[in-house]
């Protein structure tokens, strides 16, 4: 028997070892540094076959797999594809954010099943072109550089990491951050709303001294990028990275700017003027339309999502202004949008290409972006035309907030991102618990995740710079 | 209620009716305890999504509108009607690797007590071993290995690991030790039945209240599952229900570009669990069975 | 191991014969297939994949066992091994009382009124974990769940569910609801094949209920504990769905690695380190062995798993 077993056992081991030759180990893929991917493929067959969520009417045309998880998504390409004789998209909603980025992260591993084309945010971006992680096509050769003067600044520079010549996406959509305020609580207690974050944490002490029973609004320590984006406001710049230097990464969260802005939340946490709950759950959601907060700084995507969730609170009367600033050279900012880019795994590059970059080039799916998606445009021509800033919103009692919306988006220059923002994000967000929740020092809490965030860079292999 | 009790057996009356009395409170507490939450999510299903986030009457009584009729219209027309769609997939994949586990249970439980064979002892005790490995550890590893052969993204990624279940075969095992006498399968070879003969005919029928729990209890296992399924599929088309609505939650937990549905999540989650929790109430009686004949003879 | 025999070896002791292993290998031989495709493979490979590091710039290398080293070291991965152990420690004695007072209750009264609780102590079982993670999200909001509304009927503040103090037990009642009818009912069944007699002239002799069903009852479906036991060991130490979907109420009270599960996944594809995601894998799934065979070892005699 005891010999039998052994026997066994071994047969078991060579079966699995057997295996693994077959089918290879995880061997070492590209090379180093930055830039698009190699991969530049002609197959207009290849995707003949793909399952589709959208339904594709013309029979015989070359199709083109598109992941995105943009809302009335599949009426926009109803009308891309009723356009295009060429060229048909095939759609498939993979994920939100992300839940969609493992889906990417999957089929890279896989070295198949990605599709041709992917919604991916400004912020996780670099993931996807730096180090031996190069998995979206450079678009420059295609001729994106020229569609440059069609988008606002901040945009561009986002999908070109940097301003340089490769372009790594094209832009759909943007956050512009603004605040969207209860002029009702404002005007019943009699506080004068913000314009600053002085004024700020004074109105939010009078709303209470005056009997408000909520609070001025909430900091949100795993906000992600909206946390970054608080401290660029202050001209703080936490994360650097660009394309030229694709070795080199910078991470500061100990420069004065930053520790300002930590210690600014930290102090409103403590006196009771700011609630600290997580974001974009279901209660914080609750608690914006609810009247618990008074404000609700964030980028403008919020406007379309508290619409979809608020009541028929006729009390409530919401309006938007320029976020609260530190003094008059407080630059535009801005928090999330997603751009179209193209993957190495797509099946005909150049089709592919085209339709990254057509495929919002449309007034009739830019109307639907704008009104049903909820997202805010990045094309200048329709950020500067008048019909775009006269469009009123009953929710809004008939406000014209892109009059305030519109030239934060047009003066917005862009920051860089990490090329593991994810994990940027998952260390922030503990430490920035620590520091408005549990009262941590903010000098040492920010030398400590500058020092987590600069040892795991430099294990992944970056140069770290000073 | 007392008087409810007075047929329990009485021996020294007042102290029964005491202890019963006790017990009662105990019961309905715990009744309230395991049902309010299935109460709220039959209240929350009615509502829109206003109601849910700022409707009257707070979260355990029905707002003023009754949306379900349209909430159920919703599932139907949203993305597609993709919502039935997650559930036939569910109904799929539990029924069918319901089956396929089962079936291979049942063989294997069988030959591990019936049939002495070289190497039994240790590949017996590996399939003890195996009962405690964390299913969930090896998820990721089964994701890269059918990666390499192009398996993701299809349904047998989720049918054929679902196939596997150690405790199934460990259930039958036990089964056939104590409830197949080896002199009635002798009686049946000397009748001169072969042993697929003996094991359909004679075997099979004295199995059926255990070949029902494992059945069941498979079942189970693939309408819960979740974390495989989520990683190895990418295609909407083939998520089952725990997946689908899970992205639906996500959706509406997204900042950027998300998008409400929570109305849909809670009538969606009340529609999905009724199938199952009606065929467990209805079956209660026929697969408990199988498992205390298990437990109680080893 | 040897020197216990099972039943059906001692009835026949003969030698193996050439038909009897062909048959037994024939019915055992489609588990064998399951059983080494989707659980020695990966399991090999996850060990094999574990050897290598991957860093974003210089691609996959041969490292051995230094990713074990790490994991060892690694904080956030010792951290989450202890939480779920804490976890085990906590849950599993929790579901064990709970059902099998409920089956002794149940057991001692039979009305229709205990069959109706049965059938609702069980519901939550039929109800996947996913559904029933989303409903208690939903519950132990402040906002959106009855409980700051019933406490403030007594006057009181509702506990904070979802706080980094109040996540804890609020996860282990989440597991407690789902599973314990369903331990119950099985604790249950086990004392219905109990003959009574075994306890009629205990009470003939004035033994109470509660005395009948400590000293009496419990004893005699000790396997049935044990199989329970076993159940609610092997769900604890694979944690995972329940604080994955509350994480997305409570992304900062329950961080991406909470548990060794989510950590493994987190890294797999949130941070693209798939070898030390395997190394993960490959250390829980050891270490919930040791922890399992140690304790079946303990109990070997009343859970059958003798051979």
């Amino acid at each position: 028997m005891k010999k039998s077993a052994r026997i066994a056992s071994a047969c078991i081991a060579c079966l699995a070892m057997l295996s693994f030759s077959a089918c290879g180990g995880p061997g070492p893929q590209g090379g180093k540094g930055a830039g698009g991917a190699e991969q530049i493929h002609s197959d207009a067959k290849a995707n003949d076959d793909a399952k589709c969520q959208n339904t594709i009417k013309k029979k015989g045309v070359e199709k083109v797999t598109v992941w995105a998880w943009y809302p009335a998504m599949e009426k926009m390409v109803d009308r891309f594809n009723d356009q295009h004789d060429d060229v048909q998209v095939c759609w498939t909603r993979a994920g939100s954010g992300q839940t969609q980025y493992q889906k990417i992260t999957t089929a890279v591993k896989a070295k198949s099943g990605l599709a041709d084309v992917v919604q991916i945010e400004y912020d996780v971006l670099s993931q996807y072109v730096s180090g031996v992680e190069k998995h979206l096509v450079d678009l420059n050769q295609f001729g994106a550089g020229k569609l440059a003067g069609q988008y606002t600044k901040g945009v561009w520079n986002s999908v070109s990491l940097g301003g340089g010549k490769s372009i790594y996406a094209i832009p759909v959509d943007q956050g512009p951050f603004v605040m969207m305020y209860r002029k009702d609580i404002f005007d019943k207690y009699g506080v004068k709303v913000p314009t600053t974050w002085q004024e700020y944490e004074q109105a939010g002490k009078e709303l209470r001294q005056n009997g408000f029973q909520g609070h001025i609004g909430n900091y949100e320590p795993s906000g992600n990028g909206s946390n970054v984006t608080l401290i660029a406001q202050n001209k703080g710049k936490v994360y650097d990275y660009s394309a030229s230097e694709p070795d080199k990464l910078g991470v500061d969260f100990t420069s004065k700017q930053s520790q300002e802005v930590m210690e600014y939340w930290q102090k409103l946490a403590k006196e009771g003027v700011v609630t600290t709950d997580d974001a974009y759950t279901a209660e914080w959601y609750k608690k914006i339309v609810d009247g618990s907060w008074a404000t609700a700084v964030c980028a403008s995507w919020l406007v379309g999502n508290v619409r979809g969730v608020s009541g028929a609170d006729s009390s409530a009367d919401w309006k938007i202004s320029k976020a609260p600033v530190w003094d008059s050279s407080t630059p535009s900012v801005n928090f999330g949008g997603s751009s179209l880019a193209v993957t190495d795994q797509a099946k005909d590059t150049k089709k592919a290409a085209k339709v990254a970059m057509e495929f919002f080039d449309d007034p009739a799916i830019q109307q639907t972006a704008i009104t049903e998606s909820g997202l805010f445009p990045t094309w200048t021509k329709v950020l500067n035309s008048d019909r775009f800033k006269n469009m009123t919103d009953p929710f809004y009692g008939d406000q014209k907030i892109n009059e305030v919306i519109a030239p934060v988006a047009l003066a917005y220059k862009g920051y860089d991102y990490l090329p593991f923002q994810p994990y940027a994000y998952d260390e922030q967000t503990k430490v920035f618990t620590e520091i408005v929740r549990n009262g941590a020092d903010v000098p040492s809490s920010l030398r400590s995740l500058n020092k987590t965030l600069t040892d795991y860079a430099t294990q992944q292999g970056f140069t770290v710079r000073r | 209620m007392s008087a409810r009790t007075s047929h329990a057996r009485v021996v020294d009356g007042g102290r029964i009716r005491g202890s019963h009395r006790l017990a009662y409170v105990l019961l309905i507490i715990c009744c309230i305890y395991f049902l309010f939450p299935v109460w709220w999510l039959l209240v929350a299903a009615t509502k829109s999504n206003a109601g849910l986030f700022s409707g009257a009457h707070g979260p355990m009584w029905f707002d003023k509108d009754f949306a379900l009729w349209d909430n159920i219209r919703q599932l139907s027309t949203y993305e597609g009607g993709i919502y039935w769609r997650w559930l036939l997939n569910s109904l799929l994949y539990a029924v069918l690797g319901g089956i396929g586990a089962t079936a291979i249970s049942v063989m294997a439980g069988y030959g591990f007590a019936k049939f002495r064979f070289h190497g039994r002892k240790f590949y017996f005790n590996v399939v003890l071993g195996a009962l405690m490995i964390p299913t969930t550890a090896l998820v990721i590893p089964t994701f890269i290995l059918m990666s390499q052969f192009g398996m993701t993204d299809t349904i047998w990624a989720v049918l054929l690991p679902s196939l596997l279940s150690p405790f199934g075969t460990y259930l039958m095992r036990i089964y056939c030790m104590g409830s197949l006498p080896d002199e009635m399968m002798e009686a049946a070879r000397v009748d001169g039945a072969g042993e697929l003969r003996t094991f359909f005919q004679v075997s099979l029928p004295i199995m059926t209240p255990a070949i029902t729990t494992v059945f069941l209890l498979s079942v189970v296992g693939c309408w819960n599952n979740f974390f495989l399924p989520s990683v190895v599929l990418s295609d909407t088309k083939l998520f089952p229900i725990t997946v689908g609505l899970t992205q639906w939650q996500v959706k509406s937990n997204a900042g950027a570009g998300s998008e409400q549905v929570w109305n849909l999540i809670t009538s969606g989650a009340l529609v999905s669990v009724i199938p199952l929790v009606l065929a467990f109430l209805f079956l209660q009686r026929y697969w408990v069975g199988g498992l205390t004949a298990g437990s109680v003879k080893a | 191991m040897s020197s216990i025999r099972s039943k059906s070896t001692s009835v026949r002791k003969r030698a193996v014969s050439r038909k009897e292993n062909a048959w037994g290998w024939f019915f055992t031989a489609p588990f064998a297939v399951i059983f080494l495709l989707f659980l020695v493979i990966p399991l090999a490979y996850a060990l094999y994949v574990s050897l290598f590091s991957y860093t974003q710039l210089k691609g996959t290398v041969f490292t051995g066992l230094g990713n074990y080293a790490r994991a060892f070291r690694d904080p956030i991965f010792l951290s989450g091994m202890g939480r779920v152990v804490m976890y085990a420690v906590v849950m599993v004695p929790v579901q064990l009382l709970f059902a099998l007072v409920l089956a002794l209750v149940l057991d001692a009264i039979k009305t229709r009124f205990a069959s109706f609780s049965r059938l609702a102590f069980f519901l939550p079982y039929a109800i996947p974990v996913v559904i029933g993670a989303l409903m208690w999200g939903f519950l132990y909001s402040k906002q959106m769940g009855p409980f700051t509304s019933i406490f403030d009927v007594f006057g009181l503040k509702a506990p904070a569910f979802l706080s980094p103090s109040g996540i804890f037990g609020s996860l282990v009642n989440i597991v407690t609801w789902q599973w314990t009818g369903y331990y119950m009912v099985i604790l249950y069944s086990a004392l219905q094949s109990v003959p009574p007699e075994l306890y009629e002239s205990a009470r003939l002799d004035g033994a109470s209920e509660v005395q009948i069903a400590i000293r009496i009852k419990t004893p005699i479906i000790s396997s049935s504990l044990v199989m329970v036991t076993v159940f609610s060991l092997i769900g604890t130490l694979q944690f995972y769905t329940e604080p994955m979907i509350l994480r997305n109420n409570v992304p900062s009270v329950i961080p991406p690695e909470y548990a060794p599960n989510m950590y493994a996944q987190a890294l797999a594809f949130n941070y693209n380190q798939l070898n030390y995601s395997a190394t993960v894998s490959f250390a829980l799934g050891l270490l919930v062995v040791v922890f399992s065979v140690v304790f079946m070892r303990l109990t070997r005699h009343q859970s059958g798993l003798e051979d």
